[in-house]
């Protein structure tokens, strides 16, 4: 094993490849397209590159990187950017300041590779699928400020390092949206991503500025020893309020803004209208995945809190309203966004019932968003090699793809599989253990939920692929095979898909630092779900191939559900009314109350006051200099006798 | 015998004739003639309790020296000012010129 303070510095190149990347880039090869996406390809492969070194060692010695509350320092190599209160002295730590730095445990080593790797694949997927963009260095610069800003996230060791990196990938986020400067919608998708994610994000500050209030702390290994301590009532100004709950719901908030949890999540099957291999790094594999990283993060903190069944429930009910959305829509990249709206409920929903048990192992929500993220990047980046090929985002006027783009059409299909959890795909391993872990600890609902969101997932990806697959293509021209740097990416990915699911029992050790060991599925997982994947995919053959019920009649015989499903449950349309009606409206007062009473009285009344106060006094003035004298001498001689008389 | 008394009530009448002068008079020569009478009222009083009260010490004489030094300068200026009015209003008659006020 080579040494750790060689690692910390190794971690340190990590992020900060890319972000060189982004400055020379920036400051020297804005013009060059060329130049630009291979510079940033090659500095993100040599990131990727040290990313996998670290992660082989922790991989490989999993005891050694047993990260707690009296050893945190040992992996972390920080500066001290802003000293807050140096004075500040508690029992376990001395100052309370803002840290920024690198950090290595199991969770941020995973997530370091992981985004690592994803990015490099991507970055060499853009070169083909940008080629001839005029926009394409600016894309490559946005790549790598993007890649540099989530590797620093996730190499965080405290809330606040966390929470400038998280507005970073969320400005990130906003630029790559919009990065068609020249469509409306792109912009209107864009400022909507950017809105509501920074209106959830208020939640976050809130928390934060709590957690300084209260805990003077930002640490998380720290503050984790504190949780008997930090769970009595507070009281902060007129609140008074328990600490830890109102403060991980706070922090949650922030999360299901990023993460897309219902209600917030209405900004991301916007956000594809960025180009597609945005969509596959920001919005399907790693950004989105903030929130739930966090709630692994902050798990020791958040643990078997009652609050954690909310989550586990506000998880289990995304899942299922984003899956049954995805069946009615007809753009790919929409349908995909759903489903990891859906996948990403699944995520939140594992964490929350491992952090609502006693003996909770994040392992489970972690792994699925570990092999989410290879497959779900490999759908993306299959459906943006379809729209290449076929020039359009409507699966409609696809068809028979399969005869034109061999390799994307295999890789496609093993993202589906995956996606669905038949075994042995990824996708398998990790949401049947986010289902298993419902079952056993009673979360019965949940399970259910779960089961039903598994049988849809099939359902609507099946009819996807029917569209995409079966038939005579319906577009125009003869679609075509795309490029090597395009395929080279699916392909790698689509062999991820097929074996990061195996590692499970390895990954379960690896997270928990040996502390914690995960039962394999049993026999009953396999069988249910090779049954849940059959019939979802039967259904959907059924309906939409043969045409047993034609998908027509099925739309006629239930118009109204059709139409709520179509409309995305009018969730759009709800938030359009919140807004107007019941923001502006609190704004309007608000604005007028400071027009009116704090403008108006208090600022322009002082002003008033002495102006009129001042026409009375200048009156006495009369510019006679007798007047002065005589008040002057007058009033000298009034005042000496009343000396005199007291 | 001539008493502390008698010295401090011809310093009172020379302050209430400079006062009188200074609120009846209009012109300006006319006002600063009365500041002096009562400057020179109190210059008597002070050099009268100085030798009557405390007749070793200097500082009643020394504060009379300053007074004629300050009201010495204090006539220059006004003098000063009066010409400059009269240069603008052909006038020093107080009353004309009402100039101090907002």
């Amino acid at each position: 094993m080579i040494e750790l303070s060689t690692l910390l510095n190794l971690a340190w190149l990590v992020p900060g490849l890319p972000f060189l990347a982004f400055i020379i880039n920036f400051f020297f090869f804005r013009k060059s397209a060329w130049i630009t996406s291979r510079l940033a390809t090659l500095f993100m492969a040599g990131s990727a590159l040290i990313s996998w070194k670290i992660f082989y060692t922790v991989w490989t010695h999993p005891k050694d990187f047993l990260v707690t509350a009296q050893n945190w320092q040992d992996y972390s190599s920080y500066f001290e950017w802003l000293p807050l209160d140096p004075s500040y002295q508690s029992a376990i730590q001395k100052g309370f300041s803002i840290n920024i730095g690198v950090f290595l445990d199991p969770l941020s080593v995973m997530m370091l590779a992981m985004v690592a790797s994803i990015a490099t694949l991507i970055h060499i997927y853009s070169i083909g699928y940008m080629h001839g963009d005029p926009g394409k260095a600016r894309f490559f610069l946005y790549l790598s400020l993007f890649t540099f800003s989530m590797l620093g996230m996730v190499s965080s060791n405290n809330f606040m390092q966390m929470f400038i990196f998280w507005e970073l990938v969320g400005l990130c986020s906003y630029l790559l949206i919009g990065f068609y400067i020249n469509k409306k919608s792109a912009g209107d998708a864009a400022k909507k991503a950017f809105i509501v994610t920074r209106f959830a994000d208020f939640g976050f500050m809130v928390g934060l500025v709590l957690l300084a209030w209260v805990a003077h702390d930002f640490n998380f290994f720290t503050l984790s020893t504190r949780v008997d301590e930090l769970s009595g009532i507070v009281k902060v100004g007129l609140f008074t309020f328990p600490f830890l709950p109102m403060f991980s719901l706070m922090i949650f908030m922030g999360a299901m803004g990023k993460s897309g949890q219902f209600p917030f999540h209405i900004w991301l099957p916007d956000a594809m209208e960025g180009p597609t291999p945005v969509s596959a790094l920001i919005h399907a594999a790693t950004m989105v995945t903030a929130g739930v990283f966090m709630l692994a993060r902050c798990f020791p903190l958040f643990h078997s809190g009652n609050e954690m069944e909310i989550i586990a429930y506000i998880g289990g009910f995304t899942a299922l309203f984003a899956a049954t959305i995805a069946i009615v829509q007809f753009d790919v990249k929409k349908i995909l966004a759903y489903s990891t709206l859906s996948q990403l409920g699944y995520m939140v929903m594992g964490m929350g019932i491992e952090g609502a048990i006693v003996a909770g192992n994040p392992a489970t929500g972690v792994f699925h968003l570990f092999t989410h993220a290879f497959f779900k990047a490999l759908l993306f980046l299959g459906a943006g090699s379809l729209i290449h090929a076929a020039h359009t985002n409507d699966i409609r006027q696809m068809g028979n793809m399969g005869k034109y783009a061999k390799i994307t059409s295999i890789t496609f299909l093993i993202g589906t599989l995956a996606l669905c959890g038949f075994p042995p795909f990824a996708g398998f391993y990790s949401k049947d253990a986010i289902i298993h872990a419902a079952h056993v600890n009673g979360f019965h609902g949940l399970y259910i939920l779960g089961t039903i969101t598994a049988f849809l997932t099939s359902f609507y990806m099946a009819r996807c692929l029917i569209y995409v697959f079966c038939g005579e293509y319906r577009g125009e021209g003869t679609p075509h095979e795309s490029s090597f740097t395009m395929t080279f990416p699916l392909v790698v990915l689509a062999i991820c898909s097929i074996f990061v699911g195996w590692v499970q029992q390895d990954f379960t050790i690896f997270l928990s630092g040996g502390q914690m060991t995960m039962e394999p599925l049993g026999m009953s997982a396999y069988i249910t779900s090779i049954v849940i994947v059959i019939l979802g995919f039967g259904s959907a053959y059924a309906i939409f191939h043969k045409k047993v019920i034609s998908p027509e009649a099925i739309s006629k015989a239930f118009v109204f559900p059709h139409f709520v499903l179509e409309k995305k449950y009018f969730m759009d349309e709800i938030w359009d009314y919140c807004i107007r009606n019941i923001l502006l409206v609190v704004s309007w007062i608000c604005a007028t109350f400071d027009k009116k009473i704090v403008d108006g009285v208090l600022v322009d009344g002082w002003d008033y006051l002495t102006h009129a106060s001042a026409r009375v006094l200048k009156q006495t003035q009369t510019g006679v200099l007798h007047t002065y004298i005589f008040v002057g001498l007058t009033s000298t001689v009034i005042f000496i006798c009343t000396l005199f008389i007291n | 015998m001539i008493t502390l008394t008698h010295y401090l009530v011809l310093g009172a009448i020379l302050i209430c004739i400079g006062y009188l002068g200074m609120m009846v008079r209009k012109s300006a020569i006319g006002m600063l003639i009365s500041l002096e009478i009562i400057f020179n009222g109190i210059n008597l009083t002070a050099v009268a309790f100085n030798r009557f009260l405390h007749p070793d010490g200097v500082i009643g004489q020394i504060m009379v020296i300053f007074i004629i030094t300050v009201a010495a300068a204090e006539t220059a200026i006004a003098l000063a000012i009066m010409i400059n009015l009269f240069k603008k209003f052909k006038t020093i008659d107080v009353d004309e010129v009402n100039l101090m006020k907002w």
